[in-house]
């Protein structure tokens, strides 16, 4: 039973003893729901926000409690739209989310956050030039560096030298944006510059995006990924030493042990994380995909289901991570058909990665 | 610009950026183990302590550190909110769960609370059906995750909002363990059944004398005891099965309150009539008169069992059967070592007359108690 994968239960000595840190109370959806969407939008809004500094699947579940009157309500107001567009973003529910926001750009086409967020969502799944059509809506409506930005990152996976470039020149409009969109634009500046295959370039972007944004999870889990792809497995484990106990970072630490040959350590975090990704399947949640065909492929060592599962992922993400994910689990094991498929999306869509173009 | 408000194109990059991120963490899992039994079921509930204290504020000085103490504090809260969150019943009958203990388990993503359960179903259940709808209106994400053996099955589900239910067909219809089940329900239930017990020692001290000139003799001769004894527990036995199993098959219903009370009251006359008899050759009568009223009392255990459907007169039966087997097993001590100490002063003057006596003062409090003439 995995209830005793971590040892018994205990009573412990006294009753000062601090079991847990708990994350700030925030007011989460009252019993009965909240009645007035443009107050429930708020409240959700507030976990978002935390979600995204907490990496807390919770935070999305009490927004998404707020949402819940009008989570199937097809005419909901525009604010409520949005947010449950993003939290099924956030769930990897990605039709589901683009038939919101369609829905919502339908009765409000002005409605420039809408069009961000849309052009984000078409951007990861790999429809670039749905994206840049985005960008090119929100352009006209609220110009500006965050409009600048979602045009050259969606630009970037096809020409990361051109558009790189034009990311490197808004280094210093970005200065004065918010920790959340620098860290953005450093991690788009490293993507690109991986592209190039300029490793230096991208490791300077990501110091850069932590030292502003040292909460975020997703930059240090991709510069983590740097490192272990230089075989820097030490600089791994500085990287995340005081990090939380997250899982995503916990994969990267296996990762850098076994690299390192420490065996015990390598054992605790692999039973971990195996459990983790049982518990997620049971559960029946998607968005764990890219992680665990990860884990498949570098900690298990099981090439197969690693393509399996870089597959599946590959077919709702299409970012740098997850062509290189596919790549490397393709060449594991041996199959040349998976290899010359992932060449031929390449070559359609005009997606360039040094790192891809060298091993093919 | 004018749509959006305040909606700055920041919030677009805080909202919309790393949906990768999605695997940072565990999202919220509370895992449930239920090990059906007979009628007893066991098992625990282990919910992050994050959860609990979504759940009731368990940080009671809001300090965002959780202690022991205040996480033991919180067990009463905690055990209601668990109670109405989660819902076993079989067949249709709500079974008991109640929280037994509260303690700690680590796990990979943090420390939960782990809470032991205990309760009962109705025996011999067909259908196992579990409600499970705690933490979905905060969190709509939260999942419950189900171990449970039943039926000598294993099954796992998962609860979610929009799917808060499940049963099981446990294929328990087998005759066999059913009978074997309610057979040791009834044992069971006489030998816990105190009332029931004093009841029938008040009966059985008697037999082994006999009343002559405003007194208790010893009898001189085992065979008038013996049929004492078994004109008593016959009497006794017929008496309680006919009203065990007209109320078990629903066609009479008397208020449980006043068949307690009654109960106690038949002890009472019992242990009085130990110390001034005013029926003594045919106390076989009292035996049945009250075994009457004894019979609804075992009924009202039964109706706490229920009776599963296609099964109900087997099921009755094995009961009662096994009532008769506990009642049996009584006698068989009591009576061999009353005959034994029949001719001894301490038998009458202290076995039979205090212990009567305090037999009759026990009951009278019971009595006073169930119908209501004092509290507690």
């Amino acid at each position: 039973m995995a209830g005793l994968a971590y040892g018994a239960p205990f009573r412990p000595a006294n009753d000062g003893e601090i079991l847990e840190r708990l994350p700030e109370r925030a007011a989460g959806a009252p019993r009965g729901g909240v009645a007035d969407a443009a107050l429930a939008a708020r409240a959700a809004r507030v976990f978002l926000e935390r979600a995204r500094r907490s990496g807390d699947p919770r935070d999305y579940g009490y927004a998404q409690g707020l949402l819940q009157p009008w989570w199937s309500a097809p005419n909901a107001p525009d604010d409520i739209l949005l947010l449950r567009a993003t939290l099924k973003q956030h769930q990897h529910a990605f039709a589901a989310a683009l038939a919101d926001l369609d829905r919502l750009l339908t009765r409000s086409p002005d409605h420039a956050q809408a069009w961000l967020t849309r052009a984000t969502i078409h951007r990861v799944r790999g429809a670039l030039d749905a994206a840049a059509a985005d960008c090119a809506r929100l352009q006209t409506l609220a110009p500006g560096v965050v409009a600048e930005l979602c045009r050259l990152a969606t630009a970037a996976p096809r020409d990361p030298w051109g558009a790189g470039a034009g990311l490197d020149a808004l280094d210093a409009a970005m200065a004065a944006q918010p920790d959340p969109v620098y860290a953005w634009y450093q991690a788009e500046r490293a993507a690109a510059a991986q592209r190039r295959g300029d490793l230096v370039a991208a490791e300077s972007a990501f110091v850069a995006g932590l030292a502003r944004a040292p909460w975020d999870l997703g930059l240090r889990a991709a510069y983590a990924d740097l490192l272990l792809e230089q075989g820097r497995a030490g600089a791994v484990i500085t990287l995340l030493e005081d990090a939380s106990n997250s899982e995503i970072l916990r994969l990267a630490a296996v990762r850098a042990y076994l690299a390192l040959g420490e065996s015990a350590r390598v054992t605790e975090l692999t039973d971990a994380l195996a459990d983790t990704y049982a518990a997620l399947r049971r559960r029946g949640d998607a968005p764990h995909l890219r992680e665990e065909a990860s884990f498949a492929l570098f900690v298990e060592r099981d090439a197969a289901r690693a393509l399996a599962l870089a597959r599946a992922n590959f077919r709702d993400q299409r970012e740098l991570a997850d062509a290189r994910l596919l790549l490397a689990a393709a060449l594991a094991a041996g199959d040349a058909r998976a290899i010359a498929g992932l060449r031929d999306w390449s070559e359609a869509s005009g997606v360039r990665d040094v790192w891809l173009e060298a091993r093919w | 610009m004018s749509r959006v408000r305040g909606w700055p194109p920041l919030l677009g990059a805080v909202l919309a950026l790393w949906a990768f991120a999605a695997a940072a963490h565990r999202p919220s899992d509370a895992f449930l183990t239920l090990r059906l039994d007979g009628g007893r079921v066991g098992g625990q509930l282990e919910i992050a302590l994050r959860d609990v204290d979504v759940l009731v504020a368990a940080d009671a000085n809001a300090d965002r550190l959780l202690t022991w103490g205040e996480l033991r504090a919180s067990r009463a809260r905690l055990a209601a909110v668990v109670a109405s969150g989660i819902r076993l019943d079989a067949d249709g009958r709500p079974c008991t769960l109640a929280v037994t203990d509260l303690r700690v388990h680590a796990r990979g993503d943090g420390r939960y609370a782990w809470l032991d359960l205990a309760g009962a179903c109705p025996l011999a259940a067909r259908v196992l059906a579990l409600e499970y709808r705690l933490l979905f209106d905060l969190d709509p994400t939260h999942r419950g995750l189900l171990h449970l053996e039943a039926g000598g099955h294993a099954h796992a589900a998962v609860f979610s909002p929009d799917a808060s239910r499940r049963e099981w067909v446990l294929g328990h219809s087998s005759a066999t363990g059913s009978f074997i089940d309610y057979l040791r329900e009834g044992v069971h239930h006489i030998w816990i059944g105190i009332d029931h017990i004093l009841f029938l020692l008040a009966l059985l001290l008697p037999s082994v004398l006999v009343w002559r000139a405003a007194g208790w003799q010893p009898v001189t001769r085992l065979r008038p005891a013996l049929y004492d004894v078994a004109a008593t527990v016959t009497a006794f036995t017929l008496a309680h099965s006919i009203t065990l199993s007209l109320a078990a098959l629903d066609l009479v219903r008397p208020p449980g309150a006043v068949v307690e009370s009654a109960i106690a009251a038949s002890v009472v006359l019992a242990a009085l009539n130990n110390l001034r008899p005013l029926v003594w050759r045919r106390r076989w009568l009292l035996a049945f008169a009250f075994g009457l009223v004894h019979g609804f009392g075992f009924a009202a255990v039964l109706g706490e069992l229920g009776l599963p459907d296609g099964l109900r007169v087997l099921s009755l039966l094995a009961f009662n059967l096994g009532v008769e087997l506990g009642q049996l097993a009584i006698v068989l001590v009591a009576v061999p070592l009353a005959y034994a100490m029949r001719a001894h002063r301490i038998y009458r003057s202290v076995l039979l007359r205090l212990g009567s006596l305090a037999v009759a003062v026990v009951a009278a409090l019971w009595f006073a108690q169930r119908s209501g003439l004092v509290s507690g």
